[in-house]
């Protein structure tokens, strides 16, 4: 199956969904890292029993409480960003993302950002092909 | 009427384009179409050439009776430019080398165009280096124009700004370190101190356009 619907009927809670998948994201990293629970709280400042909350993906948990963790083992925030994305469009996330390396996505996303900045400077400046005559 | 040389169309616009930069025609003023084409030696037709290119760029403004003005943006326009100029920079740290290191062994490279200028320049400069190194070769050409625009301000801000020697070599120094966050706030505080100053900015090059008209 290419697609797995995390985001449910419309209505159902985008965080909670978000977490979830966060969650199991950080334990996966953690466990593959051999830290054990009790290590991994202390490093990120959170005691054991929070900790479980953010793994179990506990909507209750809080998002910051993510971030840090994810930021703590260098997960791309693109894990948490892209999902996030899909979820609040009631769009479907497709899953096979979740295991891809989401930098590669982050790169693109920067340079996007960036193309249409400089096209909106460039509309701004004014256009002229002629230009490269001036200074150049 | 026989169409200019290409080689005279090239050398007038350089020059046109080096008036504009250093102030010597300051914002507002009236481009003197005939008084430049007898100090460079050459006929009316590339001067006018060249300041259609100018408009253009965005440089020059005709007139309603012929001829042309600089260009003379109000202070929100001042203010755009520097909003214009942060929006790049802020994209291009976006696109530099992921590695730090890569970062900063190209930044230490000596740049083939930097050359003695008035005003901070030197500001000028690091930033077409971070644009350089950040691989667009869009945003280079972008930040050349606006740079060219911003030439004449830059030579008035330097009257208010004591230090703009320093905030250049902060950039180059975070540019150096390879360090994005310092970047940022460099970038960050340039333009914000030279939106702040826009309206004594162009009150200071109204007051220099008068005192040339009087000489004139």
């Amino acid at each position: 199956m290419l697609s797995h619907d995390v985001a449910g009927s419309p209505g159902r809670d985008v965080l909670a969904s978000l977490k979830g998948l966060s969650g199991k994201s950080i334990e996966r990293v953690r466990r593959r890292r051999h830290i054990t629970q009790a290590d991994f709280a202390r490093a990120v400042g959170l005691s054991v029993r929070w900790l479980r909350e953010v793994e179990g993906g506990n909507p209750s948990s809080s998002l910051e409480h993510h971030l840090l963790c994810s930021q703590q083992l260098g997960i791309p925030l693109g894990q948490m960003l892209f999902p996030l994305l899909y979820l609040s469009r009631g769009m479907t996330y497709p899953l096979p993302l979740a295991s891809l390396d989401t930098v590669e996505l982050e790169t693109r996303f920067v340079e996007l950002i960036a193309e249409r900045n400089s096209r909106a400077v460039r509309d701004f400046l004014g256009h002229d092909p002629r230009l490269s005559g001036m200074r150049s | 009427m026989a169409a200019p040389d290409p080689q005279i169309r090239g050398q007038v616009e350089e020059r046109l384009a080096t008036l504009l930069e250093r102030g010597e025609l300051l914002p507002g003023a009236v481009v003197p179409i005939a008084a430049l084409a007898r100090r460079w030696s050459v006929s009316e037709t590339p001067v006018r050439e060249a300041g259609w290119r100018a408009v253009g760029a965005g440089l020059l403004v005709p007139e309603p009776r012929g001829g042309f003005r600089v260009r003379e943006p109000d202070i929100d326009g001042l203010r755009d430019l520097y909003d214009a100029l942060e929006l790049l920079l802020v994209s291009a740290i976006g696109l530099l080398p992921a590695s730090a290191s890569r970062t900063r062994r190209a930044a230490t490279l000596p740049d083939a165009d930097r050359g003695p200028d008035p005003g901070d320049a030197d500001a000028a400069s690091t930033f077409l280096k971070l644009a350089r190194l950040a691989g667009n070769v869009e945003f280079v050409e972008l930040i050349r124009r606006l740079g060219n625009r911003l030439a004449p301000f830059r030579r008035a801000e330097a009257s208010f700004l004591a230090d703009d020697s320093r905030e250049a070599d902060l950039l180059m120094d975070a540019l150096k370190r390879g360090s994005r966050a310092d970047m940022r706030i460099a970038i960050r505080r340039y333009c914000r101190r030279r939106r702040t100053l826009a309206p004594a900015t162009l009150g200071l090059i109204a007051e220099w356009r008068r005192a040339a008209a009087h000489q004139d």
